[in-house]
């Protein structure tokens, strides 16, 4: 088990509301979250289906507006992103130097080889990537957990080509290679065997581990859920 | 929709238009007779004779023989109704139209010998024919006149001597620019004409054609369609006579009904272009649905009444935009109109503009054609897109016998010339499948290498997604493809023939004014003017009938001297012994320069052949000498003068019925008649592309909801706005190159073929294919802003997608 960095939070997150509506009835699916999590610290959100795991996880990610509340971030310099209201455009520096997000279906750029896959991140990063840490630095480093999981031999293959295990990986690997500060994972291993869920958990923890970064996992594995530091569990 | 029913509207307007240009007495006539030794010089005898061997039926298929004569007079309204005392009328002058009185007398003055059109229009009643007292000696003979002249019945006019009075009028007798028609019994106008008693003008011939019912039907459905089919063959006369079709004495007829063809294949071009686009909104209605459809099947429906439900759907879509077309399509054809103005007849407003005549024209044939259009695009799509998506089509085996089928199909039609106009439009579109086949395997083969490709990321996305989804785009980007191609074939066809229209006008019209008429009418002016000290050169040009190889052919004599030549593009003089031949002879006698050909009994050797602008029949010029024995049927002076203006004021107030014009008058407004007919053809084209644009804008939305994931992932990845619009943008470069690299080589042959194939067998001479930059920059600009707004427009569905990220 790693241990958390309690004395300094990484992400504050107060007050965060959020409704759905369909025109008709209105649907409230966050009714004032409040968390924080730590820097190496894992959390895990469980809850059924319609809890709101994935829509805690879009705002986090900056991808979704709250109705209310805020989610503030603190960076490698020690600067804190408050965000959870905001307009998701504001929000694009945020997620393309400080978030790194693992989706349950694999979520590779088809379009894109492996190799390309994870350099679109750190180019979206750029060389302000969290960290001080140049592009060069990024991609060796990249290209080393590719190396750890497997990946080198399918570094220039396009991803249908790739089982759904070395997608995954692939999409892990992208996920990490710009150093994020928060790591968002929506179902990481729910589409995977045993084996190739161990491997990519074991890359997500190593990386707690060695970056100091956090980790939010929405999951309803229960081996997963056991891994982590903290527990929300989201109300149906 | 709107383009098929703006040009139906048009195409009908501009047919009732050719309609009324042809005489009436000839409407019903699909050939003239004449003889082999004399074909300007026909006699009652030999009229009596041809009817004879008629009567012993020895000249099958023919229904109706009839003598005409004709000639142009002064007419002298001398007395109007309810007027008195009598009131002078300004002189006019008229066509006089001598037919058999006692024929139309007998038929109760429902049909004139060879048409029904006099019953059908015509405002007079039988009686009237036989005014009261009327006898051979009286005084005053009944006449039909055209009702473009004003005039009332009962009213009474001078003509050559004789008195006539108005007993009926008739609508729509005579052509736009032409001169008024004044219908007589044909022993009058003999008379009135001064003609010899048993002189004729011509002999009609009315054939039963057996293919009228179904040409008329597809007149019909597309007005125009006729110039692309097999011309009706000519009877076969007694041994001594020869038969020319009417079609090819009236070139402004057969010109004006082949621009109607091309339009209506150009009309058609945004019907094959909106196949395109309905296929492309089936295919991604259809993804849409598949998962409710494959769940409908596991539930127990059947894949027919899915596809019934589809199809059904599709079609009420296609009906909905048919009915729309159709007021869409009036307002476009009105606004067309405008363009179009003095295009076919000179004179533009008359019976083309209006909403008001559009809507008179707007029947059951155009709701038909647009609903039917419309379901049956919407029903094809559907059912091809169902077919493709529920049981996808095995690989390539069957395009390659499509793509030899194809090439065989090409060469036929591109080499048969017999093949006709329709032929000709067949290899056009042929080619145009041929390159649409290379679509999809030019996108897959673009895969095949998109690991190679250079470039910065999200560019490198943006130009793979095309190739990526080959199915989902091929549609769109045919159709692109074809649009831009149209108008870049359309577009070199009209600049060539611009041209080279445009270099004939250079050549023909030599000297300052122009001088046509009658013989007898324009001798007296070279007589008057040869003295004339303002007058610097005076070139004279008579034309009539001779026989060659059993073709009545225009003869025009004149002075082939350096500048003579030089009308023909020649660069020197032509010898005594030349002639020069026009295409549509060379073409139909196998003639070429240096064959000997034998006029009149003079051995005349071919010096040149030159393009036949606007002739539909045969034509030589000749050197004109005292040799000839040509009865001349018209006459033509080039006058160069010191001061043409006053010199063309001074002919037109002292002889009015010759047609003096401004050289430069005359070239300006056929230059303004060329551009305004092809404004209308350019307008189609880009019409063309403008539902491209559609499709290609639906098929790039659809990939957007294809890729709503991929979206999804990059908005998590912080992919900034201008990084999606330089996505598009790439995306949109690599369809304008794909566009381009098929486009363009597929506009230059269809050019190469409007020029090569189309013109000669629409019009009988060949357009020398010009290369003109803006023929392809124009439609490539145009095709580019598309591809972008197509592209950056998709934009904010690729938004929506990466907003609909709130579900759990």
């Amino acid at each position: 088990m790693i241990c958390a960095d309690t004395a300094s939070p990484l992400l504050q997150v107060a007050g965060l509301r959020k409704t759905f509506s369909d025109g008709q009835v209105d649907r409230e699916i966050l009714s004032g979250l409040d968390f924080t999590l730590a820097q190496s610290e894992m959390l895990v959100l469980w809850g059924p289906s319609g809890s709101g795991k994935s829509t805690l996880l879009n705002i986090l990610a900056g991808v979704l507006a709250a109705d209310a509340g805020s989610v503030d971030l603190l960076d490698n310099q020690g600067s804190t992103w408050s965000y959870g209201q905001d307009d998701a455009q504001a929000t694009t520096r945020l997620r393309r130097q400080l978030i790194g997000y693992v989706f349950q279906f694999f979520n590779l750029i088809p379009t894109l080889t492996v190799a390309e896959n994870i350099e679109l991140t750190i180019k979206l990063a750029g060389n302000a990537s969290a960290g001080l840490r140049t592009a060069a630095d990024l991609r060796e480093q990249a290209l080393a957990k590719a190396d750890t999981l497997g990946l080198t031999s399918l570094l220039d293959m396009f991803p249908e080509t790739l089982s759904g295990g070395e997608q995954q990986r692939a999409a892990l690997v992208r996920a990490l290679a710009h150093q994020p500060r928060l790591l968002l994972a929506d179902e990481p291993t729910g589409n995977l065997d045993a084996s190739n869920a161990s491997r990519v958990m074991d890359a997500l923890t190593d990386q707690l581990a060695h970056s100091g970064c956090g980790l939010v996992v929405a999951t309803h594995d229960p081996a997963i859920a056991e891994q982590a530091h903290r527990v929300i569990a989201l109300p149906c | 929709m709107a383009s098929i029913v703006a040009v139906h509207q048009i195409g009908e307007r501009i047919a009732l238009q050719l309609d009324a240009s042809m005489p009436i007495h000839l409407r019903d006539a699909q050939f003239t007779a004449s003889l082999q030794a004399a074909p300007s010089a026909v006699t009652a005898n030999d009229y009596f004779r041809l009817r004879s061997s008629w009567r012993r039926q020895e000249v099958p298929d023919v229904t109706a023989v009839v003598p005409v004569v004709h000639g142009v007079l002064a007419v002298d309204l001398i007395e109007g109704v309810n007027q008195s005392p009598p009131v002078a009328a300004p002189v006019s002058s008229a066509q006089i139209v001598g037919l058999d009185w006692l024929q139309m007398l007998e038929a109760g003055g429902q049909h004139l010998p060879l048409t029904n059109a006099v019953g059908a229009d015509a405002q007079m009643s039988p009686p009237a024919l036989m005014l009261p007292g009327t006898t051979a000696l009286d005084a005053v003979h009944p006449a039909l006149v055209d009702a473009a002249l004003g005039w009332v019945q009962g009213q009474k006019f001078a003509a050559g001597g004789l008195t006539f009075e108005v007993a009926g009028l008739i609508e729509g007798g005579s052509a736009p620019e032409a001169l008024a028609s004044v219908y007589v019994d044909i022993g009058l106008a003999q008379e009135a004409l001064g003609l010899k008693p048993n002189q004729l003008s011509l002999i009609a011939i009315s054939q039963n054609d057996p293919q009228a019912p179904l040409r008329d039907l597809l007149e019909k459905i597309m007005p125009g369609i006729s110039s692309g089919l097999p011309v009706a063959q000519a009877p076969s006369l007694p041994i001594g006579w020869v038969a020319q079709g009417v079609a090819e004495q009236m070139p402004q007829i057969s010109f004006g009904r082949s621009v109607l063809f091309n339009l209506g294949a150009l009309g058609s071009l945004s019907l094959v272009v909106a196949w395109f686009l309905i296929y492309q909104t089936a295919v991604l209605w259809l993804r849409r649905q598949a998962l409710v459809y494959q769940r409908l099947l596991h539930q127990g429906v059947t894949l027919g009444q899915l596809r019934l439900v589809f199809c059904c759907a599709l079609l009420l879509v296609g009906l909905v935009a048919g009915g729309l077309g159709l007021g869409l399509g009036l307002w476009f054809a009105h606004w067309l109109l405008g363009q179009l103005a003095s295009a076919v007849a000179s004179e533009p407003t008359q019976g083309l503009e209006g909403a008001a005549a559009l809507w008179d024209s707007f029947g059951a044939p155009v709701v038909v054609k647009a609903l039917a259009s419309a379901g049956l695009v919407s029903l094809l799509a559907a059912l091809v897109a169902f077919g493709r998506l529920w049981q996808p089509p095995e690989r390539a085996s069957w395009k390659l016998g499509a793509g030899v089928a194809g090439l065989g199909l090409l060469l036929i039609f591109g080499l048969w010339r017999g093949s006709g106009l329709l032929g000709a439009f067949v290899a056009i579109a042929v080619s145009c499948v041929l390159v649409l086949l290379l679509l999809r395997p030019l996108l897959e083969a673009l895969r095949k290498r998109a690991a190679m490709l250079p470039g910065p990321l999200v560019w490198r996305m943006g130009v793979r997604e095309l190739a990526w989804y080959p199915m989902d785009v091929a549609i769109a980007l045919g159709a692109m493809v074809l649009a831009v191609a149209t108008s870049v074939g359309v577009g070199t066809m009209v600049d060539s023939f611009r041209t080279d229209f445009d270099r004939m006008l250079s050549q023909r019209l030599a000297g300052d004014v122009q001088v046509r008429g009658e013989p007898a009418r324009v001798l007296p002016i070279v007589a008057a003017l040869a003295p004339e000290p303002g007058v610097s050169e005076l070139r004279q040009l008579r034309s009539g009938l001779v026989n060659i190889a059993g073709q009545p052919v225009q003869l025009s004599l004149t002075r082939l001297d350096k500048a003579g030549a030089a009308r023909y593009g020649l660069a020197a003089a032509v010898d005594p012994d030349g002639v020069l031949v026009n295409e549509q002879l060379a073409t139909k006698l196998g003639l070429e320069v240096g064959m000997s050909l034998r006029v009149q009994n003079r051995e005349l050797r071919i010096a040149s052949i030159y393009p036949g602008y606007g002739d539909t029949q045969g034509q030589l010029v000749a050197n004109d000498d005292a040799g000839w024995q040509l009865t001349a049927s018209r006459y033509q002076l080039q006058i160069s003068a010191a001061a043409p203006q006053a010199l063309v004021n001074q002919l037109q107030q002292d002889y009015p019925f010759v047609q003096v014009e401004l050289r430069s008058s005359v070239r300006a407004l056929a230059l303004d008649v060329f551009d305004e007919t092809f404004a209308i053809t350019r307008a189609l084209t880009y019409t063309a592309l403008a539902v491209a644009a559609v499709g290609l804008y639906n098929a790039l939305v659809g990939l957007s909801l294809l890729q709503q994931r991929s979206w999804r992932l990059l908005s998590v990845m912080g992919l900034a706005l201008h990084e999606r619009f330089g996505f598009a943008l790439s995306r949109s470069a690599l369809i304008f190159v794909l566009t381009s690299l098929l486009a363009v080589p597929l506009g230059i042959a269809m050019g190469w073929m409007l020029c090569h194939l189309v013109n000669p067998r629409a019009f009988g001479w060949t357009v020398p294919l010009s290369w003109s930059g803006s023929a392809v920059w124009l439609p490539l600009t145009v095709g580019a802003v598309v591809a972008l707004v197509a592209g950056l427009l998709s934009v904010p569905m690729q938004n929506a997608g990466a907003a609909s990220a709130g579900d759990d």
